[in-house]
Protein backbone atom coordinates (compact mmCIF):
# COMPACT_ATOMS: atom_id res chain seq x y z
CA UNK A 1 0.00 0.00 0.00
CA UNK A 2 1.25 3.46 -0.80
CA UNK A 3 0.41 4.74 2.63
CA UNK A 4 2.90 2.29 4.16
CA UNK A 5 5.70 4.38 2.63
CA UNK A 6 4.84 7.31 4.86
CA UNK A 7 4.24 4.99 7.81
CA UNK A 8 7.68 3.44 7.26
CA UNK A 9 9.28 6.86 7.06
CA UNK A 10 7.62 7.95 10.29
CA UNK A 11 8.79 4.69 11.83
CA UNK A 12 12.39 5.62 11.06
CA UNK A 13 12.48 9.02 12.74
CA UNK A 14 15.16 9.68 15.32
CA UNK A 15 15.03 8.14 18.79
CA UNK A 16 14.60 11.51 20.45
CA UNK A 17 11.03 11.81 19.14
CA UNK A 18 10.17 8.33 20.42
CA UNK A 19 11.68 8.98 23.80
CA UNK A 20 9.83 12.26 24.13
CA UNK A 21 6.55 10.55 23.30
CA UNK A 22 7.25 7.84 25.88
CA UNK A 23 7.99 10.22 28.73
CA UNK A 24 5.52 13.02 27.95
CA UNK A 25 2.69 13.55 30.39
CA UNK A 26 0.43 16.61 30.31
CA UNK A 27 0.62 18.97 33.26
CA UNK A 28 -2.65 19.15 35.17
CA UNK A 29 -4.73 22.15 34.29
CA UNK A 30 -5.52 24.41 37.21
CA UNK A 31 -9.17 25.13 37.67
CA UNK A 32 -9.81 28.50 39.11
CA UNK A 33 -12.94 29.79 40.73
CA UNK A 34 -14.61 32.87 39.38
CA UNK A 35 -13.42 34.72 42.48
CA UNK A 36 -9.76 33.96 41.90
CA UNK A 37 -9.99 34.74 38.22
CA UNK A 38 -11.19 38.26 38.89
CA UNK A 39 -8.65 38.90 41.63
CA UNK A 40 -5.59 37.31 40.11
CA UNK A 41 -6.00 37.59 36.39
CA UNK A 42 -3.99 39.91 34.23
CA UNK A 43 -6.48 39.14 31.51
CA UNK A 44 -9.59 37.06 31.50
CA UNK A 45 -10.87 35.26 28.50
CA UNK A 46 -14.48 34.46 28.95
CA UNK A 47 -16.23 32.09 26.67
CA UNK A 48 -19.93 31.48 26.70
CA UNK A 49 -21.69 28.95 24.54
CA UNK A 50 -25.37 29.57 24.43
CA UNK A 51 -28.53 28.68 22.65
CA UNK A 52 -29.04 31.04 19.80
CA UNK A 53 -31.87 32.09 17.58
CA UNK A 54 -32.95 30.11 14.58
CA UNK A 55 -33.05 32.04 11.38
CA UNK A 56 -34.25 31.03 7.95
CA UNK A 57 -30.92 31.12 6.14
CA UNK A 58 -28.47 30.38 8.94
CA UNK A 59 -29.35 28.26 11.98
CA UNK A 60 -27.49 29.46 15.05
CA UNK A 61 -26.77 26.68 17.50
CA UNK A 62 -24.55 28.30 20.08
CA UNK A 63 -23.50 31.75 21.15
CA UNK A 64 -19.95 32.20 22.39
CA UNK A 65 -18.97 35.26 24.34
CA UNK A 66 -15.30 35.99 24.84
CA UNK A 67 -14.54 38.33 27.69
CA UNK A 68 -11.17 39.64 28.58
CA UNK A 69 -11.23 43.31 28.98
CA UNK A 70 -12.45 43.12 25.41
CA UNK A 71 -15.79 41.42 25.23
CA UNK A 72 -16.53 39.42 22.10
CA UNK A 73 -19.63 37.44 21.21
CA UNK A 74 -19.45 34.67 18.63
CA UNK A 75 -22.44 32.80 17.24
CA UNK A 76 -21.79 29.32 15.84
CA UNK A 77 -24.02 26.81 14.07
CA UNK A 78 -24.38 23.15 14.94
CA UNK A 79 -21.33 22.34 12.83
CA UNK A 80 -19.19 24.62 15.01
CA UNK A 81 -18.76 27.14 12.23
CA UNK A 82 -18.89 30.84 13.04
CA UNK A 83 -21.99 32.66 11.88
CA UNK A 84 -21.17 36.03 13.41
CA UNK A 85 -18.57 37.66 15.66
CA UNK A 86 -19.58 40.83 17.50
CA UNK A 87 -17.52 43.26 19.57
CA UNK A 88 -19.41 44.19 22.73
CA UNK A 89 -17.06 47.00 23.73
CA UNK A 90 -14.36 49.28 22.30
CA UNK A 91 -11.43 47.03 23.19
CA UNK A 92 -13.13 44.16 21.41
CA UNK A 93 -13.43 46.29 18.28
CA UNK A 94 -9.64 46.61 18.27
CA UNK A 95 -9.23 42.85 18.63
CA UNK A 96 -11.66 42.04 15.83
CA UNK A 97 -10.48 44.76 13.48
CA UNK A 98 -9.87 43.42 9.97
CA UNK A 99 -11.06 39.91 10.83
CA UNK A 100 -13.70 38.11 8.81
CA UNK A 101 -14.64 35.07 10.84
CA UNK A 102 -17.84 34.12 9.00
CA UNK A 103 -17.95 30.43 8.05
CA UNK A 104 -14.66 29.85 9.81
CA UNK A 105 -14.28 26.77 12.00
CA UNK A 106 -14.53 27.54 15.70
CA UNK A 107 -11.01 26.32 16.50
CA UNK A 108 -9.53 28.48 13.76
CA UNK A 109 -11.55 31.48 14.95
CA UNK A 110 -10.26 30.93 18.49
CA UNK A 111 -6.73 30.77 17.14
CA UNK A 112 -7.17 34.10 15.35
CA UNK A 113 -8.76 35.77 18.37
CA UNK A 114 -6.11 34.54 20.82
CA UNK A 115 -3.44 35.74 18.41
CA UNK A 116 -5.04 39.17 18.19
CA UNK A 117 -5.47 39.37 21.95
CA UNK A 118 -1.80 38.61 22.37
CA UNK A 119 -0.74 41.02 19.64
CA UNK A 120 -2.81 43.82 21.10
CA UNK A 121 -1.53 43.23 24.63
CA UNK A 122 -4.63 41.76 26.24
CA UNK A 123 -2.79 38.54 27.07
CA UNK A 124 0.70 38.54 28.49
CA UNK A 125 3.42 36.20 29.66
CA UNK A 126 2.67 36.71 33.35
CA UNK A 127 -0.57 34.87 33.92
CA UNK A 128 -3.88 34.57 32.12
CA UNK A 129 -7.10 32.93 33.21
CA UNK A 130 -9.63 31.75 30.75
CA UNK A 131 -13.22 31.42 31.84
CA UNK A 132 -15.29 29.24 29.60
CA UNK A 133 -18.99 29.63 30.15
CA UNK A 134 -21.18 27.17 28.30
CA UNK A 135 -24.85 27.74 27.77
CA UNK A 136 -26.99 25.22 25.91
CA UNK A 137 -30.24 23.38 26.63
CA UNK A 138 -28.51 20.14 25.66
CA UNK A 139 -26.16 19.62 28.60
CA UNK A 140 -24.21 16.89 26.88
CA UNK A 141 -23.59 19.06 23.86
CA UNK A 142 -22.68 21.94 26.15
CA UNK A 143 -20.17 19.75 27.96
CA UNK A 144 -18.61 18.57 24.70
CA UNK A 145 -18.33 22.09 23.35
CA UNK A 146 -16.88 23.31 26.64
CA UNK A 147 -14.25 20.56 26.50
CA UNK A 148 -13.45 21.35 22.88
CA UNK A 149 -13.06 25.05 23.50
CA UNK A 150 -11.07 24.72 26.73
CA UNK A 151 -8.84 22.12 25.14
CA UNK A 152 -8.26 24.32 22.11
CA UNK A 153 -7.44 27.35 24.26
CA UNK A 154 -5.03 25.29 26.38
CA UNK A 155 -3.28 24.09 23.22
CA UNK A 156 -3.04 27.62 21.90
CA UNK A 157 -1.56 28.81 25.19
CA UNK A 158 0.97 25.99 24.88
CA UNK A 159 1.89 26.94 21.34
CA UNK A 160 2.31 30.60 22.17
CA UNK A 161 4.18 29.93 25.45
CA UNK A 162 1.49 31.58 27.54
CA UNK A 163 0.86 30.55 31.11
CA UNK A 164 -2.68 30.27 32.33
CA UNK A 165 -5.59 28.16 33.48
CA UNK A 166 -9.01 27.35 32.07
CA UNK A 167 -12.18 27.55 34.14
CA UNK A 168 -15.22 25.87 32.65
CA UNK A 169 -18.75 26.35 33.91
CA UNK A 170 -22.32 26.04 32.75
CA UNK A 171 -24.13 29.34 32.50
CA UNK A 172 -27.75 30.31 32.18
CA UNK A 173 -29.12 33.09 30.09
CA UNK A 174 -32.46 34.73 30.52
CA UNK A 175 -33.86 37.97 29.16
CA UNK A 176 -33.35 39.86 32.41
CA UNK A 177 -29.72 38.80 32.67
CA UNK A 178 -29.18 39.64 29.03
CA UNK A 179 -30.54 43.15 29.52
CA UNK A 180 -28.37 43.67 32.57
CA UNK A 181 -25.30 42.35 30.74
CA UNK A 182 -26.00 44.66 27.79
CA UNK A 183 -26.32 47.63 30.13
CA UNK A 184 -22.79 46.91 31.41
CA UNK A 185 -21.46 46.18 27.95
CA UNK A 186 -20.36 42.67 28.88
CA UNK A 187 -21.40 39.14 28.06
CA UNK A 188 -23.90 37.17 30.13
CA UNK A 189 -21.08 34.88 31.15
CA UNK A 190 -19.02 37.71 32.56
CA UNK A 191 -22.08 39.08 34.32
CA UNK A 192 -22.65 35.68 35.96
CA UNK A 193 -19.07 35.69 37.16
CA UNK A 194 -19.29 39.28 38.38
CA UNK A 195 -22.44 38.45 40.34
CA UNK A 196 -20.57 35.58 42.01
CA UNK A 197 -17.61 37.82 42.86
CA UNK A 198 -19.91 40.55 44.11
CA UNK A 199 -21.65 38.09 46.43
CA UNK A 200 -18.41 36.49 47.66
CA UNK A 201 -16.46 39.70 48.24
CA UNK A 202 -19.35 41.88 49.30
CA UNK A 203 -18.56 44.47 46.67
CA UNK A 204 -20.96 46.22 44.35
CA UNK A 205 -21.79 44.69 41.01
CA UNK A 206 -20.53 47.86 39.30
CA UNK A 207 -17.07 47.27 40.72
CA UNK A 208 -17.09 43.54 40.10
CA UNK A 209 -18.00 43.98 36.45
CA UNK A 210 -15.41 46.68 35.78
CA UNK B 1 16.64 -1.21 37.45
CA UNK B 2 18.65 1.25 35.38
CA UNK B 3 19.09 0.68 31.65
CA UNK B 4 22.84 0.41 32.14
CA UNK B 5 22.34 -2.38 34.65
CA UNK B 6 20.02 -4.28 32.33
CA UNK B 7 22.54 -3.95 29.51
CA UNK B 8 25.27 -5.19 31.84
CA UNK B 9 23.19 -8.28 32.66
CA UNK B 10 22.76 -8.88 28.93
CA UNK B 11 26.51 -8.66 28.47
CA UNK B 12 26.86 -11.24 31.26
CA UNK B 13 24.28 -13.39 29.40
CA UNK B 14 22.11 -13.45 32.51
CA UNK B 15 18.47 -14.34 31.87
CA UNK B 16 17.61 -11.98 34.69
CA UNK B 17 18.10 -9.27 32.07
CA UNK B 18 15.00 -10.41 30.19
CA UNK B 19 12.93 -10.44 33.38
CA UNK B 20 14.08 -6.91 34.17
CA UNK B 21 13.35 -5.85 30.61
CA UNK B 22 9.85 -7.16 30.89
CA UNK B 23 9.31 -5.50 34.26
CA UNK B 24 10.47 -2.14 33.01
CA UNK B 25 9.25 -2.05 29.41
CA UNK B 26 6.83 -4.92 29.08
CA UNK B 27 3.72 -2.81 29.32
CA UNK B 28 4.68 -0.28 26.68
CA UNK B 29 5.97 -3.01 24.36
CA UNK B 30 2.74 -4.93 24.74
CA UNK B 31 0.62 -1.85 24.12
CA UNK B 32 2.57 -0.90 20.99
CA UNK B 33 2.33 -4.40 19.57
CA UNK B 34 -1.35 -4.68 20.42
CA UNK B 35 -2.06 -1.35 18.72
CA UNK B 36 -0.73 -2.87 15.50
CA UNK B 37 -2.11 -6.38 15.71
CA UNK B 38 -5.33 -5.93 17.68
CA UNK B 39 -4.84 -9.38 19.07
CA UNK B 40 -3.44 -10.12 22.53
CA UNK B 41 -1.85 -13.50 21.89
CA UNK B 42 -0.17 -12.33 18.67
CA UNK B 43 1.08 -9.27 20.52
CA UNK B 44 2.52 -11.42 23.33
CA UNK B 45 4.35 -13.57 20.80
CA UNK B 46 5.79 -10.53 19.07
CA UNK B 47 6.90 -8.96 22.33
CA UNK B 48 8.61 -12.20 23.34
CA UNK B 49 10.27 -12.34 19.94
CA UNK B 50 11.32 -8.79 20.55
CA UNK B 51 13.05 -9.73 23.80
CA UNK B 52 14.84 -12.49 21.91
CA UNK B 53 15.89 -9.94 19.35
CA UNK B 54 17.32 -7.77 22.10
CA UNK B 55 19.09 -10.79 23.61
CA UNK B 56 20.72 -11.53 20.25
CA UNK B 57 21.73 -7.95 19.56
CA UNK B 58 23.21 -7.08 22.97
CA UNK B 59 26.15 -7.57 23.09
CA UNK B 60 27.88 -6.17 21.17
CA UNK B 61 25.46 -3.23 20.87
CA UNK B 62 25.07 -0.83 23.79
CA UNK B 63 21.95 1.10 22.82
CA UNK B 64 21.15 4.44 24.43
CA UNK B 65 18.34 4.96 25.11
CA UNK B 66 17.38 1.32 25.63
CA UNK B 67 13.64 1.95 25.52
CA UNK B 68 13.57 3.17 21.93
CA UNK B 69 15.85 0.33 20.83
CA UNK B 70 13.52 -2.27 22.34
CA UNK B 71 10.43 -0.54 20.99
CA UNK B 72 11.78 -0.42 17.45
CA UNK B 73 12.47 -4.15 17.51
CA UNK B 74 9.02 -4.97 18.87
CA UNK B 75 7.33 -2.58 16.46
CA UNK B 76 9.10 -4.00 13.42
CA UNK B 77 8.34 -7.57 14.42
CA UNK B 78 4.71 -6.65 14.97
CA UNK B 79 4.45 -4.90 11.61
CA UNK B 80 5.98 -7.91 9.86
CA UNK B 81 3.52 -10.19 11.59
CA UNK B 82 0.67 -7.92 10.62
CA UNK B 83 1.63 -7.91 6.94
CA UNK B 84 2.10 -11.66 6.89
CA UNK B 85 -1.24 -12.27 8.45
CA UNK B 86 -3.45 -12.00 5.34
CA UNK B 87 -6.62 -12.85 7.16
CA UNK B 88 -6.14 -10.05 9.68
CA UNK B 89 -9.30 -7.99 10.05
CA UNK B 90 -8.84 -4.27 9.50
CA UNK B 91 -9.92 -3.16 12.93
CA UNK B 92 -6.72 -2.53 14.84
CA UNK B 93 -5.59 0.92 15.81
CA UNK B 94 -2.77 0.49 13.27
CA UNK B 95 -5.30 0.00 10.43
CA UNK B 96 -7.14 3.18 11.33
CA UNK B 97 -3.95 5.20 11.71
CA UNK B 98 -2.61 4.00 8.35
CA UNK B 99 -5.89 4.75 6.60
CA UNK B 100 -5.69 8.32 7.90
CA UNK B 101 -2.45 8.73 6.00
CA UNK B 102 -3.81 7.16 2.79
CA UNK B 103 -3.91 10.35 0.72
CA UNK B 104 -0.33 11.34 1.35
CA UNK B 105 1.51 9.92 -1.58
CA UNK B 106 0.78 10.74 -5.21
CA UNK B 107 2.23 7.52 -6.54
CA UNK B 108 4.32 4.79 -4.95
CA UNK B 109 6.81 5.08 -7.81
CA UNK B 110 7.72 8.57 -6.70
CA UNK B 111 9.81 7.13 -3.90
CA UNK B 112 12.15 4.41 -5.12
CA UNK B 113 15.62 4.96 -3.89
CA UNK B 114 17.04 4.63 -0.42
CA UNK B 115 18.20 8.22 -0.75
CA UNK B 116 14.67 9.42 -1.30
CA UNK B 117 13.46 7.38 1.66
CA UNK B 118 16.12 8.94 3.88
CA UNK B 119 15.21 12.37 2.60
CA UNK B 120 11.58 11.70 3.45
CA UNK B 121 12.55 10.75 7.00
CA UNK B 122 14.62 13.90 7.32
CA UNK B 123 11.76 16.04 6.05
CA UNK B 124 9.34 14.47 8.49
CA UNK B 125 11.81 15.12 11.31
CA UNK B 126 12.07 18.79 10.41
CA UNK B 127 8.28 18.91 10.30
CA UNK B 128 8.16 17.41 13.79
CA UNK B 129 10.67 20.01 14.97
CA UNK B 130 8.33 22.75 13.80
CA UNK B 131 5.53 21.52 16.08
CA UNK B 132 4.81 22.31 19.71
CA UNK B 133 5.77 19.54 22.14
CA UNK B 134 2.20 18.49 22.65
CA UNK B 135 1.39 18.33 18.92
CA UNK B 136 4.58 16.42 18.24
CA UNK B 137 3.71 13.88 20.94
CA UNK B 138 0.16 13.54 19.60
CA UNK B 139 1.50 12.89 16.11
CA UNK B 140 4.15 10.39 17.20
CA UNK B 141 1.81 8.54 19.54
CA UNK B 142 -0.67 8.11 16.71
CA UNK B 143 1.63 7.25 13.81
CA UNK B 144 4.57 5.59 15.51
CA UNK B 145 2.89 3.92 18.49
CA UNK B 146 -0.56 3.65 16.82
CA UNK B 147 -2.28 4.70 20.04
CA UNK B 148 -6.02 5.22 19.74
CA UNK B 149 -7.57 8.62 20.45
CA UNK B 150 -8.50 7.70 24.00
CA UNK B 151 -4.95 6.72 24.88
CA UNK B 152 -3.59 9.92 23.38
CA UNK B 153 -6.21 12.03 25.18
CA UNK B 154 -5.26 10.47 28.50
CA UNK B 155 -1.59 11.15 27.98
CA UNK B 156 -1.90 14.71 26.70
CA UNK B 157 -4.71 15.95 28.93
CA UNK B 158 -7.13 16.89 26.16
CA UNK B 159 -10.38 15.31 25.01
CA UNK B 160 -10.67 12.63 22.37
CA UNK B 161 -12.54 15.05 20.15
CA UNK B 162 -9.69 17.52 20.50
CA UNK B 163 -7.19 14.77 19.59
CA UNK B 164 -9.19 14.06 16.45
CA UNK B 165 -9.33 17.75 15.53
CA UNK B 166 -5.61 18.24 16.14
CA UNK B 167 -4.63 15.14 14.15
CA UNK B 168 -6.73 16.29 11.19
CA UNK B 169 -4.93 19.59 11.28
CA UNK B 170 -1.51 17.98 11.71
CA UNK B 171 -2.05 15.67 8.73
CA UNK B 172 -2.98 18.65 6.61
CA UNK B 173 0.08 20.54 7.83
CA UNK B 174 2.34 17.59 7.04
CA UNK B 175 0.85 17.16 3.60
CA UNK B 176 1.40 20.87 2.82
CA UNK B 177 4.91 20.66 4.30
CA UNK B 178 5.84 17.69 2.10
CA UNK B 179 4.33 19.23 -1.02
CA UNK B 180 6.19 22.51 -0.48
CA UNK B 181 9.42 20.57 -0.33
CA UNK B 182 8.60 18.62 -3.45
CA UNK B 183 8.39 15.24 -1.80
CA UNK B 184 5.00 14.48 -3.30
CA UNK B 185 3.82 15.97 -6.58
Amino acid sequence: MKETKIVEAIGNVDDKYIKEAVTYRAKKQKLHTGLMSFVAAAAVLFLVLGMGMFRNEVKANSVISIDINPSIEITVNKHDKVIAANALNEDAQIVLQGMDLKNVDLDIALNAIIGSLLKNGYLDEVYNVVNVCVENDDEERAGQLGDLVSGEISSLFDEKDLIGGVNTQLCTRDDENKKLADSYGVSVGKLNLAQEVSANLGISLDVAVA
Amino acid sequence: MLDEEIIELLFQRSEQALKELELKYGKICMQTSYNILGNRSDAEECVNDGYLGVWNAIPPTRPDPLITYVLRIVRNISLNRYHKNQAQKRNSSYDLAVEELADFIAAPESIESVLEAKELVSTIESFLDSLSTRDRVIFVRRYWFFDDYGQIAGRTGITEKNVSVRLTRLRKQLKDYLEERGNFL
